[in-house]
């Protein structure tokens, strides 16, 4: 039995009144409470997007932990600290990984907690609409967390940073490797089908052609496959290697499903197909993952950057920190430090509409735990990229260092599905 | 046609595993006319209980036992605290269950995190088995269609041969008449839904074996359960054997003539068998 | 529970409805005026009419249509939001892809929404309640797994965008004030539909075939084209509340008629009251402000939503808005019991009406 049209109309609308009542007290109340970033002048307040819910939830963790790092070596801490006299505020807001979280809490950030500056978000759906907001608000100056899709930087935000490289860019000198070095002729591509295997899947292809090499099918999956047997049947017989564009679950359902299939291709991964967070989940895929080749932001073993070990010593004391710093902890470290270098030279100074800091940060030059960071014409970086090998160790899967490619710089080509080479 | 066969038995061995989830749930809406929303998150939390003990202990049967009668105990708790009261109000469980499966989802999130897992399995099982005319086929998804299988025979004879069986069948027919010849009804209601439950936790750990375990799983096994008692008609296991049959040979093909659309092909199924058969392929006319 | 119950209630309830008709019109100007007032009285407009007020509004008009369905026709629908994203996707389509301007995009959107609506009418009207629900979830994960994937027309996850908010020289709905203004006057337009259909002999017919199918078909009623134009005419309410969100989105992506978004709007329409139109943006309101507040305070901010949910079906099941009426019941008890005991035992019944059934039990056929 339903309420019946009149009775409880008028009581549902007191009801509705107070709520109403309560929102607008409630919003008034907080006015009072933080009295405005921009208006005091002597705070600067930072607001953290990053992933808290769904697949992604771990985001959050990592981005504290990179956070916690650059501040704590300022003296400050995951909350705040103090440059150039002013005093630091940061505020974390949590989304699912959609863009629709990420439109919701990025808009809470600036109009509601009134942050200067917006660091994030994780993924590249959340990125996409947050360039897009950015352009809706060019007082507030963006800097990216580890969203990658190529075209996040050509859609002309002045105010929108990133201090890593693209999707497409973590490919960079892989396909050359894969031919010239691993003798690769022929690859039979397995990727998700979505925009950042489009990216990351062109970039290595697009290389991996101009060599030489072939692609002898495509196979683009939805997001969220786990049964790969016939997929794997697919592969031609006369294939040299896989190349697999997936991620997490995704990729540890594929390598497992390898071993049970017996597939004894050698295997070249997407930037997130063997990525710590893949591995560190304790499926039985050691034979498959052993000697998958890939690139990527990350660095493996035996990487001799003098930068790098410090780095990874301080983000292994943070709470919640994995063994390794994930892809995420790495960019949102590199992304976050780099603000803080641009915020130094200015001391603080967010006059005149930001110009001060965004010249420091479209000009910055320093070296990062993963090697030289510089900045383009687009506000996006140039940067080193890693060649690694996975490699058994005595058991456990170790994700060697091969080589770096450095100053890499964006393709901006914005790839989309392709069939045979891009 | 190598190609072809090969295809077809993907599709069944990822039949079983789908099979094992809907069987609970056509299980508990043949005799009590209710849908558990919370089935997803009974089929991931089973893989999670299991994969744990399975780790700890390194049995997997173990795992596989303890999921089932843990998720079983967890879904009696549920069915007494939350169910029971209107358990003619099919609406009202549907969304209470949903409830259920929000909080699930989330907890489970925080308990486990959002990185995949998988149940292990000992070495042995992971090798391929050569078969006539396929070459080498993998050993564990023989072995999960087979297990799908004794499970489904089983379930049949249950329900068909077994005195209990005919109560639970007269207690679909008629409650109250069941109950005026001395059963307690409310035992019977309770029993399946530990039943129900159990078989979910228990897929779990077989589908957790075989496919990863991570947020969002217990969302898509809710919906192919779901497709697969629509197709098939609801509470008939035969019924549940054949739409799981059905939706897994179809999702496979459409994985290789149609990859971009072999989640839309594989829901179109259902409805085209709703146009032509609003009952399901076994379902009784009673229930449209 | 019993058939008549709502053609019952104008008559048993004569004396009690005559005095909330005569002062219900006060609770409304009460509400609109806040309404109206809101962008006046919020410090951070540019926070509070994106994020709580628009977004409300559309919420609350999709489970508007949701909330028609259940109590007009007896049907939970899943869909609700998948419809109201393929009408957002039509807007967009013809926007972004086809770049033809606003006037063009909004009634194509709506239409592609209503047709959407009327496809799912055909494939799932002659079912059951429960299996409704059930066929209109799995219909919208469909559509999902679609928009993911067709990179021709929905451009896959990367979605469509930008969607720019129409500017009409003297209406600037760029203006966020203004917009919310546009979205409030799509709410109320609405509801009043809503309303006018629901009381029109239409509405009426509705109404007998979801307390008695058999009786109505008895009695000469088509009671399938009956149902069918129901599901179309909410999904032409729910294709307009994918309009307002589009423009507030300025993009559209799969994640709108996901699992989650799905969700949402489902708990908006319980926690809201799943028995009353109105009651829908009540549900809204408190969805948005947790949503925007409750990780202030709370790491499991899913956690609380099932429970408030929960709590709502066991406790409240008229939702929010219907413990307005428990309250007012209660009191009207305690009125009568200590004027005239005993009184008028017909009262009795009716007035014990909503909690009972907020979810209307499917029974047709």
């Amino acid at each position: 039995m339903m309420l019946n049209n009149w009775k409880g109309l008028v009581p549902t609308l007191a009801v509705g009144a107070v709520v109403v009542l309560g929102v607008t007290g409630c919003s008034t109340g907080g006015s009072g409470g933080d009295g405005g970033g921009d208006a005091g002048g002597d705070t600067i307040k930072i607001g953290v997007l990053a992933t808290s819910e769904g697949n992604l939830a771990f985001g959050m963790g990592e981005a504290k932990a990179a956070i916690a790092v650059a501040m704590e070596a300022i003296g400050g801490t995951v909350d705040g600290g103090e440059i150039g006299g002013k005093s630091i505020e940061i505020i974390y807001a949590g989304t699912d990984g959609t863009s629709g979280s990420a439109q919701t809490q990025v808009k809470k950030l600036v109009e509601n907690d009134d942050v200067d500056i917006v660091f994030g978000p994780v993924s590249g759906d959340e990125g996409e609409a947050v360039v897009q907001y950015a352009l809706t608000v060019p007082e507030v100056t963006f800097v990216n967390g580890s969203a990658s899709p190529v075209g996040m930087t050509l859609e002309g935000a002045e105010n929108f940073f990133r201090f890593h490289g693209d999707s497409a860019m973590w490919m960079g000198g892989l396909g050359d490797y894969a031919y010239d070095e691993k003798g690769y002729k022929k690859i039979y591509s397995i990727a998700e089908d979505y925009s950042f295997p489009y990216d990351n899947a062109g970039g290595f292809f697009s290389e991996f052609c101009a060599a030489g090499g072939e692609v002898n099918g495509n196979s683009w999956v939805p997001v969220g496959t786990t049964d790969y047997a016939t997929i794997i049947a697919q592969i031609p017989a006369d294939t040299d290697a896989v190349y697999v564009g997936l991620g997490g679950a995704d990729a540890a359902s594929f390598l497992s499903q390898a071993v049970t299939n017996g597939v004894d291709l050698p295997l070249v991964g997407g930037s997130i197909a063997v990525d710590t967070t893949a591995l560190s989940g304790d499926a039985n895929i050691a034979s498959a993952a052993v000697g998958t080749i890939t690139g990527g932001p990350v660095p493996g073993a035996g990487y001799d950057n003098p930068e790098w070990q410090p780095f990874v010593d301080a983000y292994v004391t943070q709470p919640d920190a994995f063994p390794s710093p994930s892809i995420f902890s790495i960019l949102y470290y590199n992304s976050f430090q780099s603000l803080v270098l641009g915020l130094q030279e200015v001391d603080g100074d967010l006059s005149d509409g930001h110009a001060g800091l965004r010249d420091a940060l479209g000009s910055l030059d320093w070296n990062s735990p993963t090697g030289q960071i510089s900045m383009d014409e687009n506000r996006q970086a140039i940067v080193d990229n890693f060649l690694i090998e996975v490699l058994d160790e005595g058991g456990t899967l170790v994700q060697k260092n091969i080589s770096e490619a450095s100053g890499v710089t964006q393709g901006t080509t914005v790839y989309d599905r392709f069939e045979g080479c891009p | 046609m190598d190609q072809f066969l090969l295809i077809a038995l993907n599709g069944l061995t990822l039949a079983a595993v789908y099979f094992l989830v809907a069987s609970g749930l056509t299980l508990i809406f043949g005799l009590m006319r209710v849908i558990t929303m919370a089935h997803g998150t009974s089929y991931l939390l089973g893989g999670y209980i299991g994969y744990v003990i399975a780790r700890e202990t390194g049995n997997w049967l173990l795992g596989a036992l303890g999921a089932a009668i843990a998720v079983g105990v967890l879904g009696l708790i549920i069915h007494q605290v939350l169910i029971r009261r209107f358990q003619d109000d099919d609406m009202r469980v549907a969304l209470v269950t949903l409830g259920v499966s929000l909080i699930g989802t989330d907890l489970m999130l925080a308990v486990f995190g959002g990185t995949a897992t998988q149940v292990a399995i000992p070495a042995a099982f992971q090798v391929g088995l050569p078969l006539p005319g396929l070459g080498s086929y993998p050993l564990i998804r023989l072995l999960i269609l087979l297990v799908a299988v004794l499970v489904g025979v089983g379930l049949t004879l249950f329900i068909n041969k077994t005195r209990y069986g005919s109560i639970v069948r007269a207690g679909v027919d008629d409650s109250q008449m069941t109950s005026a010849t001395g059963v307690n009804v409310r035992v019977v209601f309770a029993s399946i839904f530990f039943l129900g439950s159990a078989l979910a936790g228990f897929a779990g750990v077989v589908g957790g074996t075989l496919f990863p375990l991570l947020p969002g799983q217990d969302g898509s096994y809710l919906l192919f359960s779901l497709v697969v008692v629509i197709v098939g008609g609801m509470g008939s296991v035969p019924g549940a054997a054949i739409g799981a049959a059905l939706v897994g040979i179809v999702s496979q093909f459409a994985l290789v003539y149609a990859p971009t659309y072999s989640l839309v092909l594989t829901f179109a199924l259902m409805v085209v068998v709703l146009a032509i058969r609003p009952q399901g392929i076994l379902g009784r006319r009673s229930a449209t | 529970m019993t058939a008549p119950e709502t053609l019952v209630t104008p008559t048993a309830t004569g004396r009690s409805r005559s005095l909330w008709a005569r002062y219900s019109w006060i609770g409304w100007v009460v509400v609109l005026g806040l309404a109206l007032l809101f962008p006046y009285v919020v410090d951070r407009p540019r926070f509070w009419l994106p994020n709580i007020g628009v977004r409300s509004l559309w919420l609350g008009i999709i489970a508007m249509s949701l909330v028609f369905l259940n109590r007009y026709v007896g049907l939970l629908s899943l869909a609700q939001v998948t419809i109201a994203g393929i009408s957002a996707y039509g807007v967009g389509y013809v926007m972004v892809t086809l770049d033809q301007p606003f006037f063009i995009a909004i009634p194509v959107g709506i239409t592609a929404g209503t047709v959407a609506g009327f496809l799912v009418a055909l494939i799932a009207a002659r079912t059951k309640a429960i299996y409704f629900l059930m066929i209109t979830l799995a219909l919208g994960q469909v559509f999902y797994s679609y928009a993911s994937q067709a990179i021709e027309v929905t451009n896959a996850r990367r979605g469509l965008a930008p969607i720019k908010k129409p500017d009409l020289e003297i209406i600037n709905l760029n203006d966020i004030t203004t917009f919310y203004f546009a979205a409030l006057l799509a709410a109320v337009i609405c509801f009043l539909l809503c309303r006018y259909v629901a009381a029109s002999t239409f509405g009426m017919a509705l109404q007998g075939i979801r307390d008695s199918p058999e009786r109505m078909a008895a009695l000469g009623y088509k009671v399938n084209r009956y149902r069918i134009a129901a599901i179309t005419f909410s999904a032409f309410i729910a294709s307009i509340g994918g309009v307002v969100l589009v423009f507030d989105r300025a993009q559209i992506d799969p994640d709108v008629v996901s699992l989650g978004s799905t969700l949402d709007v489902l708990v908006v329409a319980v926690i809201g009251g799943i028995g009353s139109l109105g009651g829908v943006f009540i549900g809204a309101i408190i969805l948005t402000l947790l949503d925007n507040f409750a990780q202030d305070f709370t790491d499991r901010y899913m956690t609380l939503t099932g429970i408030v949910f929960i709590l709502v079906l066991l406790f409240a099941p008229a939702g929010i808005a219907g413990i307005g009426a428990q309250v007012k019941r209660a009191f009207d008890r305690r009125r009568k019991n200590a004027s005239d005991p005993g009184d008028d035992p017909q009262q009795e019944p009716t007035a014990t009406q909503p909690t009972g059934e907020a979810i209307t039990k499917g029974k047709q056929q």
